[in-house]
């Protein structure tokens, strides 16, 4: 492949699905899709763009998506976010929303893939409240590959997703199946896997907590300007942003304001 | 036969792109199968919540605002409108696309380019 190829390609993924490959991440696209095109049977890099235009057959798009997004996720990954959710950021919320008559709280996944982040999630909020049964609790879980998705719904994880769980946590929220762990029925009810998508505006509700990891990486500057928007605006006021741990706010808004959690950050909305 | 259909349903198109509407508007509308047309879930909702007696629904998936299985599921929710069919017709062509719009309560499922003796007989069959 041509450097002028692999440029048409990055612009016509871009175009396609929203992804943006910076010059420092431009060989991983260029291997990628190497191997797609060897893959998919296209013949040549042309015949291979013509696949991808198809509007009438998606399915090689989705493949190349899901081959460029492909993250390494595990249950609790980035320890200092769950510590300080359900030590510092849990705790503080729901004294303010007992006194408000409010138990509810809401809490989104956003790129959730197979679902381990929604999982650690819930059950971080599990354990960060003493009668969850007179709480509304809930985690909106929402990606763009419904492969994912089906896979987060049955909920059941090989050694390498579970390596980084606490034994006591293994033990109350999973089951075991063979080698396997299966989430257990009270993390599984709280959280609702859905199809969407970040920059289209599909969600309309608003939460107290986002977990939007390792998916900004993916957009041009101008995308991730206008998502980090998005997800202030889905924010109830304090409410707390973990990004990846190579993402940030900082020079695209001030809207809100960081927060350390032990090796991480975590980022506040402002109020008002 | 003159290809008309004994009744006529009201048939609601949901499609972002323009084009897509359009062919499929004419070509039932050919067959005397009346239409409304929107362009987003959200538009959508709006018409199915305004009265019209809509028969049957043709949702594609990827649209902004409120795509067609986030529209699918509210819907099949909703005891006022879970018993309108809801038949995807749509680019996604993988299994698991399929599965998640069966999961979602979807009726049928088409992929385009569709074939429209395909469609006539599952409009039959669903209205």
């Amino acid at each position: 492949m041509t450097d002028r190829e692999l440029m048409l390609a990055r612009d016509r993924i871009h175009k396609a699905c929203g992804l943006w490959f910076q010059d420092g991440r431009i060989e991983f696209l260029r291997k990628k899709l190497e191997v797609r095109i060897q893959a998919s049977g296209a013949g040549g890099f042309r015949q291979y763009m013509a696949v991808l235009k198809n509007e009438n057959d998606k399915s090689e798009l989705e493949r190349l998506f899901n081959a460029l997004t492909v993250n390494e996720t595990y249950f609790f990954r980035i320890p200092g976010h769950f510590r300080h959710f359900k030590e510092a950021f849990l705790p503080e919320l729901m004294q303010r929303k007992a006194k408000e008559g409010n138990r509810s709280v809401n809490v989104w996944s956003a790129g959730c893939a197979t679902g381990e982040e929604a999982y650690s999630i819930a059950i971080s909020l599990l354990e960060a409240v003493t009668f969850p049964s007179i709480w509304t609790l809930r985690v909106l879980a929402t990606d763009l590959s419904t492969a994912a998705l089906i896979a987060a719904e049955q909920g059941e994880y090989g050694a390498k997703s579970v390596g980084e769980t606490p034994e006591a946590a293994l033990e109350k929220h999973f089951q075991r199946n063979g080698s396997r762990r299966r989430i257990g029925d009270a993390a599984r009810r709280l959280v609702e896997f859905e199809y969407a998508n970040l920059i289209d505006g599909q969600i309309h509700e608003r939460f107290d907590a986002i977990f939007c990891r390792n998916v900004l990486i993916y957009f041009k500057r101008e995308d991730r300007t206008e998502t980090l928007a998005r997800l202030h605006d889905a924010l109830l006021d304090g409410g707390m942003l973990y990004l990846g741990a190579s993402e940030t706010v900082w020079g695209q808004t001030d809207k809100f304001e960081a927060v350390s959690c032990g090796e991480s950050v975590c980022f506040r909305k402002k109020t008002g | 036969m003159t290809g008309r259909m004994s009744s006529s349903p009201l048939i609601l198109i949901v499609d972002d792109s323009a084009v897509v509407r359009d062919a499929v508007r004419e070509a039932l509308e050919a067959d005397g199968i009346r239409t409304l047309s929107a362009s987003d879930g959200l538009q959508a909702l709006d018409l199915i919540r305004g009265g019209d007696d809509i028969g049957m629904i043709l949702l594609d998936i990827d649209m902004p605002r409120m795509n067609g299985y986030q529209l699918c599921k509210l819907l099949k929710r909703d005891p006022a409108y879970n018993r309108i069919p809801v038949v995807m017709l749509t680019a996604k062509r993988n299994e698991s696309d399929r599965a998640w719009g069966m999961k979602a309560g979807a009726d049928d499922y088409l992929t385009k380019p569709f074939n429209y003796a395909r469609l006539k007989e599952i409009i039959r069959r669903l209205t």
